[in-house]
């Protein structure tokens, strides 16, 4: 029988989405917290006194990029060996992910790895930067949440087992 | 300076592509240091005016530039007319090299 992808990598593809799904649920929950507060230049100039809020954004930060890294570092690259591309870099990844319609684009996804230095309180030296940085950062998120969703949506449609 | 002339091209066409011409771009760290080996691309971009939303342009300079130089450790600070001086900009200025 023909299966709809390479059998050999099924087993680490699975586990780099079971991991991208439990990374996203985590974010999930850091990111309706930290955007359910009244996020303005107020907010933000109060970061420095307060304990609480910047160790939500540090949350948040932390794991934007843990997600962020592994889609790029394992579950794209992963679903691409899996339906027999080979990409070299990081720049063939996104690509081929952006030719799957798994990145809606390129550039925007490789872009959103600058946010994360943005979003470094103890960096901070404008407020009004951070708050336009949190702000970008808020459809970022969604936006590494729509990648999960569209290769779950592959692995789906491939059969691939549960 | 350990940039070679086509990454120096290549680093001035992602600024300008994201930002117009109207730029001036430091080179700055241990990329100024001949003797050393490596290390990351620190750069400074002033921009003449107003750039509308710097973070959003900061986001499109990465892609631009990691497109152009491969995947590598950048480090861009962006300072537009309404940037208030700091010291790091300086330390470029003064330390840096305008490519």
């Amino acid at each position: 029988m023909n299966l709809p992808y390479l059998a050999e990598f099924v087993d680490s593809a699975r586990i780099a989405l079971d991991l991208a799904e439990r990374e996203s649920a985590h974010l999930d929950y850091t990111y309706r917290t930290l955007y359910a507060e009244p996020i303005d230049l107020a907010w933000v100039e109060a970061l420095a006194t307060r304990e609480d809020l910047a160790e939500k954004i540090d949350a948040f930060v932390g794991r934007f990029g843990r997600l962020q890294d592994h889609l790029g570092e394992k579950l794209l690259p992963l679903f691409a060996r899996l339906l027999g591309g080979q990409p070299k870099s990081l720049l063939d990844v996104v690509a081929y992910s952006e030719r799957m319609g798994w990145v809606e684009s390129a550039d925007e996804f490789i872009g959103a790895r600058k946010l994360r230095n943005l979003l470094v309180h103890e960096y901070m030296t404008e407020p009004e930067l951070f708050h336009e940085a949190l702000i970008t950062a808020k459809a970022a998120t969604e936006m590494l949440f729509r990648v999960v969703a569209a290769i779950k949506t592959e692995a789906l449609s491939r059969g691939l087992p549960a | 300076m350990r940039l070679t002339e086509a990454q120096r091209q290549s680093i001035k066409s992602a600024v300008t592509s994201v930002i117009g011409t109207q730029n001036r771009v430091w080179l700055f760290g241990s990329r100024v240091d001949d003797t050393k080996r490596g290390g990351d691309i620190d750069l400074l971009i002033e921009a003449e005016g107003l750039v509308l939303n710097r973070v959003s342009a900061l986001c499109r300079i990465e892609a631009a530039l990691v497109l152009r130089l491969g995947d590598r450790k950048i480090d861009v600070l962006l300072k537009d007319s309404r940037t208030a001086d700091a010291l790091v900009f300086h330390v470029a200025r003064q330390t840096g090299v305008l490519l």
